[in-house]
């Protein structure tokens, strides 16, 4: 198994974090141990067992016996701290002390029975001059700012979204294909089931991307997420997408709650276990479409070496950023290690840094009789999924060149070349279908004539790369899974070159196919996620040449 | 004589909806003229006395076939899984429904459907209008209720107006009614074949003529069962395909209870048979070649089996020569609304 460096950390991390966890729970009793006692009981007075009890903010924790009863081995001397307690089914409990001496009692009290679908979202933007506490408005320096920088913000919005459920250009104004509302125009399809959760709770089948109001405009809001009592994948998920896989828990009017990561963090908060696992984001991140998988990224991570290792979508996708200890400060907030504070940064196909962290190419050339064989090696060292995933139309493409010392091109003789869908023209302008290269992506394909004979001219037509939603088949998928090296060889005819020649290899991610891109006037760069350069000098006598670069 | 009746009572019936309704113009509809193709001649029109053919309802009804309305979440029209260049089938071995449900059987070609007495592979409904009516509401199909259905309808003034005109009202039934008199309309004949049966000689060549003296010779039985103009006897039969897997489909005992009559389905129609690919109730054949290779073989043992079926002993030529016989079934299509 080999982890990058980061994991290895945040295994120490964990390993560090479990034993400080035992060391506190199983206790050591020394002759000097102070400690704290005390019980957790319900609303009615009765004994909670199994609570689990800590020191606010500390991994200091004990669990209750069956009479509710818990001692905090080894605090040491505790001065004005809350002792809180939780356990599943409860909202979180806590009790102020002024020292250990203190014997706290805490009551948890009940989750409230039954979700309230007339639930209205609190907005998620800050407005410091209304009555109304907006999540921005105790949040807004970290968690705001860093949610409302990423695609889950954007999920409802996205011009390359709009563009693509309208059928039209990135303008928005101008038809183009494809599009959801072309292909079926009397459907509103389930789009809204993840892009608009906040909406689609009302209709699974009914929502109008056009037509959302406020919240549901915010797209996959903080309100949302946690408000997400649970999660309980169907097994068919082209039937069931979104949010028809969650259980949602809102309170009734004049109340409160909050799901989140934490067992300290007294009423309206409760501790959700699911908010800091995988499956929590497998709603919207596994889904299929006529039965074909789609969206993969869940199954992609269970069946890689990180599910095993326990490193979830949260670990990577949401890291601590190292300096945030407090995230509501000046609110109610308190220090904490910023350690455990995940960011909300939520990292994906829009940032090219951490896209270019997932893979490391190699570059290997090797000449032999006037024959030059470039050898280009891609690993997919930091995502726990294939790259690229989930939404098909990401790809990525490999270009490989050989260039003498004229600046002339070496002659290609090899079979790999990128695919019709790297686009079709000249090179300068991004079209690289034809060249020495490869394609990585998943393909869909349209195996049955489109009919519908009232929109011949526009739904007749076949899209290559075709879109999701139509009735699509997998053509390939050349994606490289978590761990996985993609091997691939070229070979130039080097016996007129003139040396040194240079072997350049080049790996790009683009988050739409190239003839998408065209027809909907989207501008997206293409994003360099790897480069290699191989020099061979004019006598050189080494017959392998390598270069890494990440 | 029979579709002349016909059209007497739907005139009337039309009369009375109209001296029912709101004193608009009294008229009676335009009747649509079920143009029949060479070589269907001999065969019997079934048309509902309740549903005759009229001009507007089919108009009407081809719409709706392509409308995806009709299912739940408006993805999944008729069309879907009865593609006319199909050969009103989908290529599929099983069809699909929403959201990709599949359901256990392959879509059957509508081609001259107009002309059976029972509909379904198991023959489970006595019109084409339940055909449409199980479809629109069934879990795997269209997964739809009548009521969404005329909720999804009715803002479209197109279709109140129609409905109104012609039915009355936008409902489940009217729309079936509609839907199935434009499958009604979707015949096929005018092949070669029936060009060669007319007696122009040079319509089918050397091969396809050996082909056709096969099928209906005593040595292959084939037109035993895929008898007649429209090569189907509309009775049910068993092949044995499909009864070598686990859960093998009952097929037609559904139906009456019979145990002999497990694993039977439906003798489909040989008409436009090129296009209609992958074969049999369960589409376990890919193509021609394999059906005939199927047929040679004896089809597959099962205590039903058909006493028509068994080892034919072809040589290489002889499938070569039924395939293409087979080929020569394809009608020329200018029969079918809409399809010029």
């Amino acid at each position: 198994m080999c982890f990058s460096s980061n994991h290895q950390l945040q295994g120490c991390f964990r390993l560090a974090l479990v034993i400080l966890l035992t060391l506190a729970t199983t206790g050591i009793r020394t002759g000097g141990d102070v400690g704290i006692s005390g019980r957790v009981v319900d609303a009615a007075g009765q004994p909670v067992a199994g609570a689990i009890v800590r020191v606010q903010a500390t991994a200091m924790t004990a669990l209750t016996d069956a009479d509710g009863q818990f001692t905090i081995h080894n605090t040491g001397a505790l001065d004005d701290v809350m002792v809180t307690a939780w356990k599943l089914g409860y909202f979180n409990g806590g009790v102020r002390i002024e020292d250990e001496t203190d014997s706290p009692e805490i009551v948890l009290a009940e989750l409230h029975p039954a979700d309230n679908p007339d639930y209205e979202w609190v907005d998620p933007r800050p407005n410091p001059d209304d009555e109304v506490k907006n999540c921005g408005d105790c949040h807004a320096s970290i968690i705001y700012s860093q949610w409302s920088n990423n695609g889950h913000f954007k999920s409802a919005t996205s011009p390359l979204f709009m563009s693509l459920y309208n059928g039209k250009d990135i303008s928005g104004e101008v038809a183009a294909q494809p599009g959801y509302r072309i292909d079926y125009p009397h459907s509103n399809g389930n789009c809204a089931n993840c892009h608009a959760p906040a909406a689609a709770v009302k209709d699974y089948t009914g929502v109008d991307m056009n037509k959302l109001s406020n919240v549901e405009l915010m797209g996959v809001s903080c309100d949302f997420c946690h408000k997400v009592k649970d999660v309980a994948m169907q097994a068919n998920t082209s039937l069931f997408s979104g949010v028809q896989h969650m259980n949602l828990l809102r309170p009734p009017d004049g109340h409160q709650m909050f799901f989140g990561p934490y067992d300290d963090i007294p009423d309206p908060d409760a501790y959700s276990p699911v908010i800091s696992e995988s499956i929590f984001c497998a709603p919207c991140h596994e889904g299929s479409f006529w039965g074909v998988p789609i969206y993969e990224s869940y199954s992609e991570w269970l069946a890689s070496p990180y599910a095993e290792q326990g490193v979830t979508c949260q670990k990577c996708h949401m890291p601590p950023d190292g300096v945030t200890s407090n995230f509501a400060p000046g609110k109610g907030g308190m220090e904490r290690d910023p350690a455990s504070i995940p960011s909300h940064f939520q990292l994906g196909s829009r940032d090219s840094s951490f896209l270019a962290s997932a893979v490391e190419m190699k570059t290997t050339v090797k000449r032999r009789s006037g024959k030059l064989t470039a050898r280009v090696a891609i690993e997919n060292v930091a995502a726990g999924h294939h790259v690229p995933t989930d939404q098909p139309m990401r790809n990525m493409i490999l270009l490989v060149a050989a260039v003498d010392a004229n600046g002339k091109q070496l002659p290609y003789i090899g079979e790999n070349r990128v695919p019709v869908w790297g686009g079709r023209g000249k090179p300068e302008d991004g079209d690289f279908a034809g060249l020495p290269g490869k394609g990585f992506a998943k393909v869909l394909f349209e195996p049955n004539p489109l009919y519908n004979a009232d929109r011949a001219s526009l739904k007749g037509k076949h899209v290559f790369p075709a879109p999701q939603w139509r009735i699509i088949a997998i053509k390939e998928d050349t994606r490289i899974a978590a761990f996985a090296i993609d091997v691939t060889e070229y070979e130039f005819d080097m016996k007129k070159a003139e040396f040194p020649v240079r072997v350049s290899s080049k790996l790009i991610y683009r988050r739409t196919f190239r003839n998408w891109a065209k027809m909907k006037h989207f501008d997206l760069q293409d994003i360099t996620l790897a480069e290699g350069l191989v020099r061979i000098p004019a006598r050189t006598e080494a017959s392998q040449l390598t270069s890494r670069v990440q | 004589m029979r579709p002349v009746t016909v059209f007497c009572a739907a005139g009337l019936l039309m009369v009375l909806f109209y001296s029912a309704g709101c004193g608009k113009k009294e008229s009676v509809p335009k009747q649509f003229t079920l143009a029949i193709p060479p070589g269907l001649e001999q065969l019997e029109p079934v048309i509902p006395v309740d549903n005759p053919l009229t001009q507007a309802k089919v108009v009407l009804g081809r719409k709706l076939f392509f409308d995806e309305r009709l299912s739940l979440d408006a993805t999944v029209s008729c069309a879907t899984c009865h593609i006319p260049l199909l050969g009103y089938g989908d290529g599929r071995t099983t069809s699909m429904g929403v959201y990709g449900l599949r359901s256990t059987r392959n879509a059957p070609t509508l081609i001259n459907r107009v002309f059976g007495k029972t509909q379904f592979w198991d023959g489970r409904a006595a019109s084409l209008e339940e055909v449409v009516l199980e479809h629109m509401v069934a879990a795997n199909d269209m997964r739809n209720t009548p009521e969404r259905l005329v909720s999804a309808l009715t803002p479209d003034e197109t279709y109140s107006q129609a409905f109104t005109e012609i039915f009355g009202a936008i409902a489940a039934e009217t729309v079936a009614q509609a839907v199935a008199a434009y499958v009604r309309t979707i015949v096929s004949g005018d092949s070669p074949y029936d060009r060669f049966m007319a007696g122009n000689t040079d319509a089918l060549d050397e091969s396809a003529q050996r082909g056709m003296a096969l099928f209906n010779s005593e040595r292959t039985n084939c037109a035993t069962c895929h008898a007649g103009p429209n090569f189907t006897d509309e009775q049910f039969h068993s092949n044995g395909a499909g009864m070598d897997s686990p859960s093998p489909d009952p097929g037609r005992v559904t139906q009456t209870g019979n145990e002999s009559e497990r694993g039977r389905f439906k003798t489909p129609t040989l008409r436009d048979v090129t296009r209609t690919a992958p074969y049999m109730h369960d589409g376990s054949l890919r193509s021609l070649k394999d059906v005939i290779r199927f047929y040679n073989q004896g089809g597959i043992a099962h205590p039903n089996l058909s006493a028509q079926v068994k080892p034919l002993h072809l040589s290489t030529q002889e499938q070569t020569d039924l395939i293409n016989f087979l080929r020569s079934l394809r009608g020329s299509n200018s029969f079918q609304p809409g399809s010029s």
